[in-house]
């Protein structure tokens, strides 16, 4: 069996010397990823130029996903691209940190239903999954990003 | 001035008998460095099938360059950019919902974000799917303004540690 472990731990200490902290380098946390598939690439992406980093037409779906970037960027994330109401495409962007990973679980997200409306999402908005990234950055140098997804075979 | 310290690794082994082998992103030894002296720290005991508010830009710190949120059971969030923005502002709010799993944290190091302009003038959904696909010129810089977290258990309690970290 193999599975994903994954480690995230944050410390901090403020001015008066208290302490937070949360997660674990030594406890992973895992998903199973049995007989799944993976998506490992690295990319060279310009200032200005809009790509797309990873689709479900590449992979389906995901278990797993991890993004970094060495460069100041953004991501788009797409849920039911190109639907239309009562399963309205939903559409956000990410500002990634250079060097800070972006990482999700699951894929799982909503797409708007049949309506923009924001409120009450938990009851109009409709379960759906993420189907697109694109990549953009300013920075006016080029960026070198790596896309890790994992997919389970279940 | 203070650091808030963020460490972030993944591997994955291949135990194929012909092709075995192991892929790792991040690190255990090496950190990344966020600047903060303002914080949110706050668990939360989210009921079944219940929507709860975790944080607001007017109730908590104003903006975030650190986020943490970890719950005990799978539940969903929705980000807010620009809540209230409007077409006549030309800064039409956008949302978005995540699902986390249970016991893993979800992390964000900026709440950069876009809010969806102005739609090409007309709140119609042949605009809304256009734009999405022009985000990078037609979608307006903007920051995350709330966060909630749905738990869509009926019977299980969720709970919720957010903790924001602000420069």
């Amino acid at each position: 069996m193999a599975n994903v472990n994954i480690y995230a731990k944050f410390d901090y200490t403020d001015a008066d010397g208290n302490v937070y902290s949360d997660g674990s380098l030594t406890t992973a946390k895992t998903i199973s990823i049995t007989n799944g598939e993976i998506f490992d690439r690295t990319y060279r992406i310009e200032s200005t130029t809009l790509t797309e980093i990873l689709s479900d037409s590449t992979l389906s779906s995901f278990d797993f996903l991890w993004i970094e970037s060495d460069q100041l960027a953004e991501i788009q994330l797409v849920c039911s691209q190109g639907n239309s109401a009562p399963n309205l495409v939903n559409a956000w962007v990410v500002k990634l940190n250079a060097g800070l990973p972006f990482v999700l679980h699951n894929d799982d997200s909503r797409n708007q239903g049949n309506t923009g409306a924001l409120a009450s999402w938990e009851s109009t908005w409709t379960a759906d999954t993420i189907d697109a990234i694109e990549f953009y950055h300013q920075t006016g140098t080029p960026a070198t990003v790596r896309v890790f997804a994992v997919k389970s075979a279940s | 001035m203070a650091t808030l310290s963020l460490t972030t690794h993944f591997t994955v082994s291949i135990t194929d008998a012909d092709d075995a082998r192991t892929i790792t992103g991040g690190s255990t030894t090496s950190a990344d460095t966020i600047t903060i002296n303002h914080y949110y720290d706050q668990r939360f005991s989210v009921g079944t099938e219940t929507l709860v508010e975790l944080w607001s830009d007017s109730t908590a710190t104003s903006s975030f360059d650190f986020l943490w949120i970890e719950s005990d059971i799978a539940v969903e969030l929705q980000l807010v950019c620009n809540e209230g923005g409007t077409l006549s502002g030309n800064n039409i709010e956008n949302g978005w919902v995540v699902k986390t799993t249970a016991g893993v944290p979800f992390v964000l190091a900026n709440d950069d974000s876009r809010n969806m302009g102005n739609m090409n003038g007309t709140f119609n959904e042949a605009n809304h799917q256009s734009e999405i696909d022009t985000w990078e010129t037609n979608w307006i810089a903007d920051t995350i303004d709330r966060i909630e977290c749905y738990n869509s258990s009926a019977s299980d309690a969720a709970n919720v540690r957010i903790f924001v970290g602000k420069a």
